[in-house]
């Protein structure tokens, strides 16, 4: 245990697996630090590549390479295969090369400081700004006190079947998952908002059996519309995050969906719902929104994902008639009953 | 467009890119979507035919051909695509066209059997998107209810 949050799972034990995690963070750890740059420069020298592009580069290197993986010198080897992606594909021009160069520079500095300990840190200071972002933003919004950082527990699954992250409220403890797929980059870009979603959609609900369409969906737009709205981020800073969460959410999607892992009726039961509904009316966003949260084990969650598959086709004339004032999710389906709606 | 167009479906699919990413060029919805180059010209043209739902920013750019540019939605298009998704889940529900009570699809299969009986159009799209999960191909349909479109339908919101 590091910082008291996070552990490895019995398979960092061999050290040819505890490399992958360490070379994958080192990477991430490099890029996070000039994303904004990088996105910059590569509109200025313009494209192709886009910055994304050579984001995504980058996963694609790391995703066919970490099972590959037996040591922290091969940190400079992927990117040798990342910058050969990238020369067979582009040639880059001097404002993104020159980043690209920063990027090379810090990551092998990092690779050969020789920290045994340097993704469990990194992963650890993530997990800690997780939770007092939450703490701040989202808590006092839903009524809720602040939340302590949960024990981080960190696993590896070869063949990518499961969740990059994972949480279970009975232990109080969240699951970091080291992959061999695309997203695993973009989980570690972006591990903060990874590890916040644990917190929001998984931790602190207080009924277990809500949905996966109002975990994966419904608070995950919460936690997207809010950080797409926080001022205390420089501009240029947010649309790069914001531009790999999205491409993160959506590499994630697909590699679920197409796997038929998840099923389809999680985005198509409340998808854009939350963000319609907050933009008709913030009071009833957030009303709704404490109301799933602090929905509790002895309650049944049904009458919330039907009222909320209810809402999500209505034209908006009727979604407010249902929201504005928002009185809570079985006013809300009687109300609809009274208008002639069948909840489903 | 109406419902009934072959590019109904692939529009649908574009929206929700597009309602995710905000800002975007033609290439991010490419590779988001799958959907060619062509209809993401058509839905991003038809975007602008709404005045003030996006606003564009001319991008440099190392090859010949069209200027590259950046689209960004503004709240008045987000409102828009949010709207117009609603409705196709309404049709995808059947809830608007059979009155029958809203159920949500659980698989790809059941997406293509529900959509089949709201609408042909969205029907073939999710078959093609189903069939090796790229929904490229142009799904073939025909005509029915050509006096409605999806904007006439938005707009009456």
């Amino acid at each position: 245990m590091i910082g008291n949050t996070v552990s490895l799972d019995d398979s960092f034990g061999a050290s040819s697996v505890h490399a992958k995690l360490s070379v994958l963070i080192i990477i991430a750890s490099a890029f996070r630090s000039h994303l904004t740059d990088l996105m910059t420069a590569a509109d200025r020298d313009g494209a192709p590549p886009e910055g994304m592009q050579i984001v995504d580069a980058m996963a694609e290197t790391l995703s066919s390479q970490i099972g590959a993986i037996r040591t922290l010198s091969a940190a400079p080897v992927v990117w040798t295969q990342f910058r050969g992606r990238l020369a067979v594909a582009w040639s880059l021009r001097a404002q993104t090369a020159q980043v690209l160069e920063q990027i090379e520079h810090d990551l092998t500095i990092q690779a050969n400081a020789g920290n045994p300990h340097f993704a469990e840190n990194f992963l650890h200071a993530a997990n800690l700004r997780a939770a007092e972002w939450i703490s701040e933003y989202i808590l006092p919004k839903v009524g809720r006190p602040t939340v302590a950082p949960a024990p981080l527990h960190v696993s590896y699954d070869q063949k990518a079947e499961r969740f990059c992250a994972s949480s279970s409220r009975l232990a109080g403890t969240i699951g970091w998952i080291l992959q061999p797929c695309k997203h695993t980059f973009y989980a570690a870009l972006i591990c903060e908002r990874v590890l916040e979603h644990e917190y929001l959609s998984h931790l602190l609900p207080g009924n277990l059996k809500l949905s996966k369409g109002i975990r994966e969906v419904w608070l995950m737009e919460t936690l997207e519309e809010e950080h797409r709205n926080d001022e205390y981020i420089a501009l240029n800073r947010r649309l790069a995050l914001m531009t790999i969460w999205s491409w993160f959410r959506i590499e994630l999607e697909n590699h679920f969906v197409r796997n038929s892992i998840v099923d389809l009726a999680i985005f198509t039961g409340v998808e854009d719902l939350a963000t319609r509904i907050r933009r008709r009316s913030l009071p009833s966003f957030w009303k709704m929104t404490a109301e799933i949260i602090n929905l509790s084990d002895g309650e049944d969650p049904r009458p919330t994902e039907r009222a909320l598959r209810m809402l999500r086709p209505l034209p908006d004339n009727v979604l407010d008639a249902l929201t504005v004032p928002w009185t809570g999710f079985d006013t809300c389906i009687e109300t609809a009953r009274s208008m002639g709606i069948t909840p489903p | 467009m109406p419902t009934t167009d072959r590019q109904f479906g692939q529009h649908f699919l574009l929206s929700r890119a597009a309602i995710r990413l905000r800002r975007f060029t033609i290439a991010d919805l490419h590779r988001a979507t799958d959907v060619p180059e062509n209809t993401i010209y058509s839905f991003v043209s038809r975007l602008m035919d709404r005045r003030g739902s996006v606003e564009t920013e001319e991008l440099s750019s190392v090859k010949p051909g069209r200027p590259r540019k950046r689209y960004s939605l503004t709240e008045l298009g987000l409102d828009y695509l949010l709207r117009r998704n609603a409705l196709v889940v309404s049709l995808l529900q059947g809830e608007r066209t059979s009155g029958t009570a809203p159920i949500i699809p659980t698989t790809p299969a059941a997406v293509i059997a529900q959509a089949a009986s709201a609408t042909p159009d969205v029907a073939a799209w999710y078959s093609s998107a189903a069939a090796g999960g790229k929904p490229s191909q142009r799904p073939a349909v025909s005509a029915k209810h050509e006096d409605e479109s999806d904007e006439n339908r938005a707009a009456a919101y």
